[in-house]
């Protein structure tokens, strides 16, 4: 019997993982195209499938298509036989004319401020020399999609050099796809389009669009698949906080809304002008924060339905003590309309968590 | 919460480390000697001491530790080897028994069906060999077949062959032997049962429900659930978490899920992620847990729940029940705890809906101070130190009486 030693059986092993990939159509570049490559000159696997090298790779283009949100399209395969992670990274820098590194992010939709007023940012690393990172999942033999990764082009940016590393040693991925960025007209992908993809940037710019306009139903999607792909505990926190909301409005476990405070008749009127703890700020549930402000609350108006005059916070105020908006003021308003004081919350889901809870889930 | 449980990770895995490398140390030989020279000690005369072999060895599992643990007392000296090959006559005058577990793992190395028949064949033949040495062979059942069998067929013919050649079957499911028969017989003349310790005193438990439920950010009235264990399809995690909807419309309420445990196959994973990733109640603590905060969890929750698709015996359950939670658990299990039917509900796998009832009449159950109790009971009844001493007590009378 012939004994072999860990690391051999394990490059045994990688030998047959790499067969898999040869026998899909992946080829290793000719040592005379590598050596261009190297140069960074030639895109490596534009056309032919190709087994990703130890070292990186990267590809410099020109680029003439001014700001603007761009795309690097690839589809990157795993010799595995199931999805595997991060597979394979990317890194784009940018240049000016010159090759002086860009250093900060100056593209239309920056110089618009699209992404803050969606109130989202772009999450991946970006150091002070303007560059991005992103991964890919690399997808079994046969079960494969092409992935982008969208990046906003700075003015500027005349050179870009995009960088493609397998991650790990041990790992044997193909790629298929030019390294050279592509514009993109139009830079929010639909929906459906944004959930299929893999890209975080487009699924939070979705993202930023449900929470303008209050669509709970959307973010859901959005940050399930958010989670699922980036696993970050932002995400994790924005869902419980979107799901609780559904929850009180829904009436899920008799969480709607608060008791209403007990009437007795001859109790003298409480004004509830002001909250009595630090108001609610969105980065937790909103049922938590309203059953710490009612407990404050009911110390002080423990025996009749306090006033609510209108002012700071008089939406949270309406809800902790449960008393609705005078009819005036509420129809002066359209039901879908975003209140400022509660993200994701529309007036018709307000007036809706003032009304007696249901126990259907 | 992630990061305390990584923290406490840490530390046990030195331990662990350490532990596994006194193990591969020690030869065969020098074990023997020890275990006597300790027998010794604790004033075993030469006639009635024994050396006692286990294998395989886990050390993510505190369940050796447990049965072994008035060994010495009882005239047994125990301890692991990590290969059959290693096992020799012992160079001291005292009996020798080999106590098999997990004996799937023959096949660690093999990779086709072909490789399997060998490792039966090898594995038959070291027991023959070992008998015909004067060693007696024990075998405790833990599975009717291992949760992730490569290959079925020989494992069945695997069991089949150890079965035979048993001097002694430790069992810890009393239907074992009728559930077993549908792949192999058992002599009934062969089999002893005692059951499956409790954790009393295995793991620390100085935390209070109200506090683990604080650290882990659970609201003092919501229901939890906990599903503990490494996470093999065999588990259930998924169906469990497919059927999650339906089990809160049932409930009407917010039914807050905790999953934790080791990883298993990434693909599998990667479909526990997509259904969890929609649900900010459920979370999934992907990695080993680690001693230290075993008891943070099963304070939190309510209910355990086993949603197994098959099993014979479950340390989970063991583990819910000493720290006093009701567990759900295949109907197959049931048995394997008694005196404390409010406290062990039982499913039907074959039914879809049967998995939710069982949850639903657990938390109605984890309500009642009573169920609690009765858990406690029983953990203390069947504490580490009082089953080894009766598994103990039961092999020695079996040798006594010439089984």
């Amino acid at each position: 019997m012939i004994f072999r030693s860990q690391g051999q059986r394990r490059t045994a092993h990688m030998r047959r993982i790499e067969f898999k990939l040869l026998d899909a159509g992946f080829s290793k570049a000719p040592r005379a195209l590598m050596m261009l490559v190297r140069l960074s000159l030639l895109d490596f696997a534009a056309r032919v499938p190709r087994l990703l090298p130890k070292r990186s790779l990267a590809l410099i283009s020109g680029w003439k298509g001014g700001a603007g949100e761009a795309f690097v399209e690839l589809t990157v395969t795993t010799a595995l036989p199931k999805v595997e992670r991060a597979a394979a990274s990317i890194q784009i820098s940018f240049y000016g004319l010159f090759g002086q590194k860009i250093k900060s992010a100056q593209s239309v939709f920056d110089k618009l401020g699209v992404f803050d007023k969606l109130g989202v940012s772009d999450k991946r690393s970006v150091s002070n020399d303007l560059c991005v990172s992103d991964s890919f999942f690399g997808d079994p033999v046969g079960q494969t999609t092409p992935q982008r990764t969208y990046f906003s082009m700075p003015t500027e940016a005349r050179w870009v050099v995009v960088r493609i590393a397998r991650r790990g040693k041990g790992r044997r991925i193909g790629v298929l796809g030019s390294l050279r960025p592509q514009m993109k007209d139009e830079p929010i992908l639909p929906l459906a389009e944004a959930l299929a993809s893999r890209d975080e940037r487009q699924l939070r710019l979705r993202l930023g669009i449900a929470r303008k306009t209050c669509n709970r139903r959307d973010a859901k999607k959005i940050l399930a698949r958010l989670i699922y792909l980036k696993q970050l505990p932002g995400d994790m926190q924005t869902l419980r906080i979107v799901e609780d909301l559904d929850d009180m409005v829904a009436g899920v476990g008799g969480r709607r809304s608060l008791p209403p405070i007990l009437t007795i008749a001859d109790a003298k009127p409480f004004i509830y002008s002001e909250l009595y703890g630090p108001v609610y700020s969105a980065h937790y549930p909103l049922s938590k924060w309203l059953k710490v402000e009612r407990q404050n609350l009911d110390k002080y108006s423990r025996s009749a339905p306090p006033i609510v005059p209108s002012g700071p916070y008089s939406f949270l105020r309406r809800l902790v003590a449960r008393v609705p908006e005078e009819e005036p003021e509420v129809e002066s308003r359209s039901a879908t309309m975003p209140i400022e004081e509660i993200p994701w919350l529309t007036l018709r889901d307000w007036q809706s968590l003032l009304i007696e809870p249901s126990d259907s889930i | 919460m992630n990061k305390t449980l990584g923290r406490t990770l840490g530390v046990g895995g030195v331990m662990q480390e350490s532990f596994s490398e006194i193990d591969e140390i020690r030869t065969f030989e020098e074990a023997c000697v020890d275990a006597k020279l300790s027998l010794f000690s604790q004033g075993i005369g030469l006639e009635e001491a024994n050396l006692l072999a286990c294998y395989p060895r886990s050390y993510n599992n505190p369940f050796q530790d447990m049965l072994y643990s008035a060994g010495l007392e009882n005239g047994f000296g125990c301890f692991s080897v990590n290969s059959l090959d290693s096992i020799k006559v012992p160079v001291v005058d005292a009996p020798l028994f080999i106590h098999y577990h997990w004996i799937h793992r023959v096949f660690n190395q093999a990779e086709t069906a072909r490789d399997a028949v060998r490792c039966v064949a090898n594995f038959h033949a070291h027991v023959d060999q070992l008998r015909d040495d004067g060693v007696q062979i024990v075998w405790t059942i833990h599975n009717l077949l291992s949760h992730r069998a490569k290959f079925p067929d020989e494992e069945v013919e695997l069991r089949a062959g150890l079965a035979a050649r048993a001097d002694h079957i430790h069992i810890m499911n009393p239907a074992t032997r009728e559930l077993c028969a549908q792949y192999f017989e058992i002599e009934a003349n062969k089999i002893f049962c005692v059951p499956h310790p409790s954790y009393y005193g295995v793991y620390g438990d100085y935390t209070s429900r109200a506090q683990a439920r604080f650290d882990l950010g659970i609201m003092p009235e919501q229901p939890v659930l906990l599903l503990f264990g490494s996470l093999g399809r065999y588990k259930g995690a998924k169906e469990f978490l497919m059927g999650l909807e339906a089990l809160e419309a049932e409930s009407g309420e917010r039914i807050r899920v905790f999953i934790a445990g080791a990883p298993d196959e990434a693909d599998y994973m990667e479909e526990i992620y997509a259904l969890a990733s929609a649900r900010p109640n459920v979370t999934v603590l992907g990695q080993h847990i680690q001693d230290g905060s075993v008891h943070v969890l099963f304070r939190a929750c309510d209910v355990v729940v086993c949603p197994y698709d098959i099993g014979l015996n479950s340390g989970v359950a063991a583990t819910a029940a000493t720290f006093g939670r009701p567990v759900v658990v295949p109907d197959i299990l049931v048995p394997t705890m008694t005196g404390v039917e409010a406290g062990v509900v039982g499913f039907n796998t074959r039914a879809d809906e049967s998995l939710n009832r069982a949850v639903l009449v657990a938390l109605e159950a984890a309500r009642n101070p009573a169920t609690q109790e009765v858990l406690s009971k029983w953990s203390v009844r069947n504490q580490p130190k009082l089953v080894s001493q009766r598994f103990f007590a039961t092999l020695k009378s079996r040798i006594s009486g010439g089984v």
